[in-house]
């Protein structure tokens, strides 16, 4: 970068993904690796955040709903982590949006996702996620489809 | 023949769009291990029923919810979704359970046929 450039802002390429579900899994891995990004898989939740920060993220998607620990406990947990606690999170859950929405604001999530809105137009949706997120100020109407705390 | 329309279209919704992004092997692994999946967590959530195991209904209901919804098959979430709400409720609903196997099958038999495989038995 050349004195007087703006930062570029780096680009999200690495993502994690922590879900109990073998089949949720398999589909997101697949979708976002088809649209170029890495992607490491996590079944496990509390034994692996080590395993998480080796993979240096750039974004995690963390399901809600997993049986040995709550994805909100798991943010709880990254939240106190120095290697995690800076990666933005979006959950990912089968739960009712409402329900959804308050959980994010209550745990400090960067967003969510619904499973059910899982399809080929996933990475944009990512994308999406994360472009609103670095560009608050912007202030452009978030699109319909793209979900986040109110 | 209205309502095997109906089926057909509620699973496959999105399905030719996930072939397009995923690949005909990438979408194939996906229903292969949704097809083994449905299957264990069905029979898991039929033993939880016939228990009245409400804890055990609203675990395996929101899993099979989850699964089902991202591959398109919204009837099958559906049901599950009115298994869990119930459960969460103390109520363990079985006739919605028969429905969802219904739905189960219908949904597993299109979705075999979306990623040409044999139909499962």
């Amino acid at each position: 970068m050349t004195k007087g450039e703006p930062p570029v802002e780096k680009r999200v390429t690495r993502i994690a993904i922590v879900d109990d579900d073998a089949v949720v899994l398999r589909l997101v891995a697949g979708l976002l690796r088809a649209a170029g990004y890495e992607v490491a898989t996590y079944s496990g939740t509390f034994e692996r955040l080590n395993f998480i920060a080796d993979s240096e993220p750039d974004l995690v998607l963390l399901d809600v709903n997993m049986p040995f620990l709550p994805g909100h406990e798991v943010l709880r947990l990254m939240k106190d982590n120095a290697r995690l606690r800076d990666i933005p999170v979006v959950l990912l859950s089968a739960n009712g949006e409402a329900a959804l929405r308050r959980l994010v604001a209550d745990v400090g999530a960067n967003g969510y996702l619904l499973k059910s809105d899982i399809g080929a137009d996933f990475a944009r949706r990512i994308e999406l996620l994360l472009g609103e997120r670095r560009s608050v100020a912007d202030a452009a109407p978030a699109p319909e489809s793209l979900r986040r705390p109110q | 023949m209205g309502n095997a329309i109906a089926v057909t279209t509620d699973v496959l919704e999105g399905i030719d769009d996930l072939r397009d992004v995923l690949g005909e092997e990438g979408l194939r692994e996906v229903i292969e291990l949704f097809l083994s999946e449905a299957g264990r967590r069905l029979e898991t959530l039929g033993a939880a029923v016939a228990r009245r195991d409400s804890a055990g209904v609203v675990n395996e209901a929101h899993a099979l919810k989850g699964s089902s919804g991202s591959l398109g098959a919204r009837q099958v979430s559906a049901l599950c979704g009115r298994l869990e709400t119930a459960a969460k409720g103390g109520c363990v609903d079985g006739g919605v359970f028969d429905t969802l196997v219904d739905a189960v099958d219908r949904a597993s038999s299109a979705l075999a046929c979306s990623a040409r495989l044999a139909q499962p038995s």
